[in-house]
C-alpha cells in the first residue's frame, strides 16, 4: 500500500483562510506536499477536495493546473460575479432573436398553407322559382299588371288635403 | 290781273294740302301696317284664380293694417279728422275683405271644375252655391261705400260675417269633396281590373289548363279590402254631409269644422291605405295565374 500523504497533491480548492504565498507554484511530482495542511490532520483522511488530482498529462491539463494553482498563489478574493457581460450577452441575445424572428416567421409562414378565402356566395334566386304558366305572357293579363302598376303609383303620390285653399284668416271683428 | 289771281289760288291750294295731308295721314290707319293685336287673354284656371285669391288677400292685408293704425289714432285723437279718416281705412278694408272671399270663392269653383271624381250633379250644387255666395258678397261689397257714419261700417261688417258662417261649411264641404273625388277613381279602377281579373279567371277555369284555386282565393280577399275601404269612404261621406246641414240650418252656430274635415281626411287616408293593400292583393293574382304553382 502506498503512503497516501505522498500521493497527496495540491487541493483542487483552496480554503478562505489559506495564506498566500508569492513563490511560484511547485513542480508537479510525485511526493508533493500539501499545501498548509494543518499538522494534527496530516493523519488523517483527508476530505474530497483535498484529494490531490492526478498529474496532468496533457498540455491543456497542465495548463489548467498551472492556471489554478497560480489563482491560489494570488489568493484572490472569491471571484466577484460581473453582471455587465451577461446583461450584454443577454441584450445581444434578445436583439439576435428579435431581428430573426421576421425572418423565422416568414419561413414558417411559407411552409404553412395559408387558408384561401372561401367565395361568398352571391344572393341569387332560385333558378326554378319561376316556372311560367300558359298565361304568363298572355295579352290580357300583361295589361292588367301594367294598369296595377300605374294604380300603385298613382296611390303613392296621392294627396288629400288642399292646403293651399284653406280658409283665409280674415277679421270679423269691427268695432269703434 | 287774272294771272294775278290764279297764282294766289295756287299758293293757297300748296299751303291748304301742305296742312292737311299730315293730319289725313295721322287719322287714317295704313292699311299696309298690321294692327295691333290684342293679346290673347289668359285662359282662366284654378291656378290663375289661386293666384288672384292670394294678390286679392296681400291687398286685405295692406288695408287692414290701415285700418288698424287709422282705428289706434281715433281711439287716441277722437278728433273729426281721425273719424274721417277710419271710416274710409274701414271702408277700404271691409271692400278688401269681401274681396277676399269672393276671390277665394272664386278659386274653389275653379277647383271643384277641375276635380276628378266627383259627378257632375255634386259639382252643379256645388256651383250654384258658391255663385249665389259671391252674387251676395260682390252686393254687400257696392253697399259699403253708402255707409254714412262708423255705425253703419260695424253693420255691414256683422251682415258679411254672417253670411261667412255659410260660406265657411261650404267652403268645407268643397275641401273635402275634392279629395273623396280622388278616392272614388281609385277605387273605380281597382273595381275595373278585378272585373278584367274575374273574366280571365273564368276564362282560364273554363280552359282548365290552369289551376285557378289560388287565384279565386285571392279575388276574395281583393273584394274584402276593396268593402272596407269603401266602409271608410261611406264613413267620411257621412261627415260631409254635416257641412250642409250646419250650413244650412244653424247659419249663427259655428261648430268646429275644421275637426270635421281632419275627419274625413282621416277616414280617406284609411280608405286609401286598404285600396293600397288590395293593389297588392291584385299583384299577387296575377302572380297566381302567370306561375305554374
Amino acid at each position: 500500500m502506498p503512503d497516501p500523504e505522498i500521493t497527496k497533491a495540491e487541493p483542487v480548492f483552496s480554503q478562505p483562510d489559506q495564506e498566500v504565498s508569492a513563490s511560484p507554484p511547485p513542480k508537479p511530482s510525485n511526493k508533493v506536499q500539501p499545501v498548509h495542511p494543518p499538522k494534527k490532520e496530516k493523519e488523517k483522511a483527508l476530505p474530497p477536495q483535498f484529494v490531490v488530482a492526478p498529474e496532468p498529462k496533457t498540455p491543456w491539463g497542465k495548463l489548467n493546473r498551472s492556471l489554478i494553482t497560480f489563482r491560489n498563489n494570488l489568493s484572490l478574493p472569491q471571484p466577484i460575479k460581473i453582471w455587465g457581460p451577461r446583461i450584454a450577452v443577454l441584450v445581444i441575445s434578445i436583439t439576435l432573436i428579435i431581428a430573426v424572428l421576421p425572418f423565422i416567421s416568414g419561413l414558417i409562414n411559407n411552409f404553412i398553407p395559408k387558408p384561401t378565402p372561401t367565395p361568398t356566395p352571391a344572393p341569387t334566386q332560385e333558378p326554378s322559382a319561376f316556372r311560367p304558366s300558359p298565361y304568363a305572357y298572355d295579352e290580357v293579363i300583361l295589361a292588367i299588371e301594367k294598369k296595377i302598376a300605374e294604380l300603385e303609383q298613382e296611390l303613392k303620390t296621392i294627396e288629400f288635403r288642399e292646403d293651399a285653399l284653406q280658409l283665409p284668416n280674415l277679421d270679423w271683428s269691427v268695432q269703434f | 290781273m287774272k294771272s294775278h289771281l290764279s297764282i294766289k289760288l295756287l299758293f293757297s291750294v300748296i299751303i291748304a294740302s301742305l296742312i292737311l295731308v299730315p293730319i289725313a295721314h295721322t287719322q287714317t290707319p295704313n292699311p299696309a301696317l298690321p294692327t295691333p293685336i290684342p293679346s290673347e287673354q289668359e285662359e282662366f284656371t284654378a291656378q290663375v284664380a289661386y293666384k288672384d285669391y292670394v294678390y286679392t288677400f296681400d291687398l286685405y292685408k295692406k288695408a287692414h293694417s290701415d285700418y288698424l293704425l287709422a282705428l289706434s289714432q281715433y281711439k287716441q285723437a277722437q278728433t273729426l279728422a281721425s273719424k274721417t279718416k277710419t271710416q274710409e281705412a274701414t271702408t277700404k278694408m271691409l271692400q278688401a275683405r269681401d274681396d277676399v272671399v269672393i276671390t277665394y270663392l272664386t278659386a274653389l269653383r275653379l277647383r271643384v271644375s277641375e276635380a276628378e271624381g266627383v259627378n257632375n250633379t255634386d259639382k252643379s250644387g256645388l256651383y250654384s252655391r258658391i255663385d249665389s255666395e259671391i252674387a251676395w258678397f260682390q252686393d254687400h261689397r257696392q253697399t259699403i261705400t253708402s255707409a254714412g257714419t262708423l255705425q253703419d261700417l260695424v253693420a255691414d261688417s256683422e251682415s258679411a260675417l254672417e253670411r261667412y258662417s255659410i260660406v265657411e261649411p261650404l267652403a268645407y264641404e268643397i275641401l273635402s269633396t275634392i279629395p273623396l273625388g280622388k278616392v272614388e277613381i281609385i277605387k273605380s279602377k281597382l273595381n275595373s281590373i278585378l272585373a278584367e281579373i274575374k273574366i280571365k279567371t273564368e276564362e282560364i277555369r273554363a280552359k282548365g289548363d290552369h289551376d285557378t284555386t289560388i287565384t279565386e282565393r285571392w279575388i276574395l280577399e281583393t273584394e274584402n279590402k276593396i268593402t272596407r275601404g269603401l266602409d271608410k269612404q261611406i264613413e267620411a261621406q257621412r261627415l260631409l254631409a254635416t257641412f250642409q246641414v250646419s250650413g244650412e240650418s244653424n247659419p249663427r252656430l259655428k261648430p268646429n269644422y275644421n275637426a270635421n274635415y281632419n275627419e274625413i281626411i282621416d277616414f280617406l287616408q284609411q280608405s286609401n291605405q286598404l285600396y293600397k293593400e288590395s293593389s297588392s292583393y291584385l299583384k299577387e293574382i296575377i302572380r297566381s295565374i302567370t306561375v305554374t304553382q
